[in-house]
């Protein structure tokens, strides 16, 4: 355990032992995440990410606005990443898209990591018939090709921003849930969570006050990953043509328009694909640097 | 006499495991009286932290079969719902453990802890029992508790983490509190400290204590009452002073022997009792010590009766019982 420091030794009489302020796991995983080059360059690329999706909207045109004279036009001084097909500027889509993909993302992995949580801790923490079923859910949708599983929920949930998210909650709870109900079994065996109970401590606290703030570390890496798995996921189903639909910018969409023209007008492609490329790498490479400055093992 | 406020009464606990039926605890009868140390004494396996669970309730339902009655204060623990039991537990009996350094929350400070205990029995605000964790861990002498109510388990020692968990146990007024090898986890330095702290303040606040410990050396100046437990029964129990001083069952007699005192001779090699423990899926016919007891003899009975504890003041679970002074002086000789 890294929280033990090895300069601890038991002595007869500790009031000499003055404690210092000491360095908390939060301080520790911090400065280990900023040696890490790789993960600064991805927390470097979300932070640009998150300026771009909040300030973005106030520097670049309207998305919706068509020019009547200038289509498909390569990237000029006016419009630096071009103008498409329908004679909207790529650079606003972009920037609108990457703002709606890290809503989505965002929320979707929120949500997810909820539901993740809640059943991982019931299973690990109750057994018997709730982790049987629940466990045996997560196989049988593990066993589904993650895209044809999202198709399916969509179809069932209908369009709209809110069908995705719902749809990308709902299908990507899987490895949060295994995850913390794996926790939970190890945890339940130790001893804190004895002494809890044999201090009269109810079982839902014990749950979710000792168990689960020992056991988020993996949680906080799946969260940074699972984020630019959603982004990406949302990319594919408005791709299909199934996930955000128009007027609301979508990266996805963009991309499955500009495949018609690519011959003729590459940079139609090449900006929307080449934004969920960063995205999706930006909280990829957080994900990884959490996992190595947390020391989590086993995600 | 009036009732024993715990008395234990053919207790029987048995687990369900992969090779079969594992009998930890086989017919324990015992008592613990307001205010009193009783000390479980007996090796690893020999069912003291399995009775000592059972009491509480601890014991996973779909593992586990226990029987027998567990009589606290006129009310039987085992027959209690969960909500009574929660309220028992850590309200009327504690419980202090091995290691506590896995039995503190690493994520938790020390108070914050102790608080949660207070607040789990107790209908009072967070600050009320902030002051009662720190009036607690004033209690067993860790120094500045104002300071230390505020600080993570790992910033303790060892001895001072064990201090935490006494507090924590005794910190709602428990009427028992049951310790299971209390010292076994810490520096041999603080050992005797934290035991006698132990006792010294459940004294103070009228509670009796259970002692679990393998270690007789431990009981001998601190416990009232021993009950010496082997192969998941109590094999002799009486007062501490008669059980040192005319020892009625050859495993304790086995026990005092392997253990040096300050008046044997420095030349004298202590005595080890041979042969191990028997395995409780299968525990041996009759007298579950005859394999390893040197007096053991098969017209007396002892290889195929189970002997009981006989009902005298100092009783004892052996067939030879009374012929055991003359039989060890023959040995001695």
């Amino acid at each position: 355990m890294t929280l033990l420091e090895p300069h601890m030794t038991p002595s007869a009489d500790d009031s000499l032992l003055v404690a210092g302020p000491g360095r908390s796991l939060a301080q520790d995983a911090w400065r280990r995440f900023k040696r890490n080059k790789l993960a600064m360059f991805g927390l470097v690329l979300v932070v640009f990410l998150l300026i771009v999706a909040i300030v973005g909207p106030f520097v670049v045109q309207d998305p919706t606005k068509f020019s009547k004279t200038v289509f498909r036009e390569p990237p000029t001084r006016q419009h630096l990443f071009g103008v498409d097909h329908r004679g909207a500027d790529v650079l606003a889509n972009v920037v609108y898209g990457i703002r709606l993909s890290l809503f989505i993302g965002i929320l979707a992995t929120i949500l997810e990591t909820f539901i993740g949580i809640f059943i991982g801790a019931v299973a690990g923490w109750f057994g018997g018939m709730a982790d049987t079923l629940s466990m045996r859910l997560v196989d049988i949708m593990l066993g589904i090709p993650y895209i044809i599983l999202a198709y399916a929920f969509i179809t069932v949930l209908g369009r709209g921003v809110l069908a995705v998210v719902l749809t990308l909650a709902l299908t990507a709870w899987l490895q949060t849930a295994r995850t913390v109900r794996a926790g939970f079994l190890q945890a339940k065996e130790l001893e804190y969570v004895e002494a809890a109970r044999a201090l009269g401590v109810k079982s839902w606290r014990i749950m979710w006050r000792h168990i689960l703030p020992n056991e988020f570390q993996p949680v906080i890496v799946l969260v940074a990953v699972g984020v630019g798995g959603a982004i990406l996921a949302e990319a594919a189903l408005s791709f299909l043509g199934v996930g955000i639909q128009p007027p609301a910018p979508s990266l996805g969409r963009m991309i499955a328009d500009a495949q018609s023209h690519f011959a003729s007008a590459p940079y139609l492609l090449l900006f929307p694909g080449l934004a969920i490329v960063v995205t999706v790498l930006g909280f990829l490479l957080v994900g990884d640097g959490l996992r190595d400055a947390l020391d989590v093992k086993d995600v | 006499m009036t009732a024993p406020m715990l008395s234990i009464e053919d207790l029987r606990v048995s687990f369900r495991t992969d090779d079969g039926l594992l009998q930890a605890v086989r017919g324990v009868n015992l008592s613990v009286d307001a205010g009193e140390v009783v000390s479980v004494v007996g090796e690893s396996g020999s069912g003291k932290s399995v009775t000592a669970l059972a009491v509480l309730g601890l014991h996973p339902a779909q593992r586990s079969e226990i029987t027998g009655r567990i009589n606290w204060q006129g009310e039987d623990l085992l027959a209690a719902s969960p909500d009574r039991l929660r309220q028992i537990r850590g309200g009327e009996i504690a419980m202090v453990f091995q290691d506590p350094l896995t039995a503190l929350n690493p994520v938790h400070t020390v108070g914050r802890q102790i608080i949660e205990a207070v607040r789990a029995h107790r209908d009072v605000s967070r600050a009320a029992a902030k002051a009662r964790a720190v009036e607690m861990l004033g209690l067993v002498g860790i120094p500045q508790p104002q300071r230390r109510v505020d600080m993570y388990p790992h910033e303790f020692s060892g001895g001072m983490r064990q201090r935490a968990m006494i507090a924590m146990a005794l910190s709602c007024d428990p009427k028992l509190v049951i310790a299971d090898e209390p010292t076994t986890a810490l520096d041999v330095t603080v050992q005797a400290q934290v035991l006698e702290l132990l006792v010294a303040s459940t004294h103070e606040l009228g509670s009796a204590v259970m002692l679990i410990t393998h270690d007789l050396g431990v009981v001998a100046g601190l416990a009232d009452r021993v009950a010496v437990m082997y192969a998941g029964r109590v094999v002799e129990t009486s007062s501490t002073d008669e059980v040192f001083a005319e020892p009625a069952h050859p495993y304790t007699i086995g026990l005092l022997d392997s253990l040096p005192r300050v008046d044997t001779d420095v030349e004298e090699e202590l005595r080890p009792i041979g042969g191990q423990p028997p395995s409780m899926l299968s525990p041996p016919p009759g007298c579950a010590f005859h394999p390893r007891c040197p007096f053991a003899s098969a017209e007396r009975g002892c290889m195929t009766e189970l002997p009981e504890l006989d009902a005298r003041p100092h009783a004892a679970a052996c067939w030879r019982r009374d012929e055991l002074a003359s039989l060890r002086e023959a040995v001695t000789a």
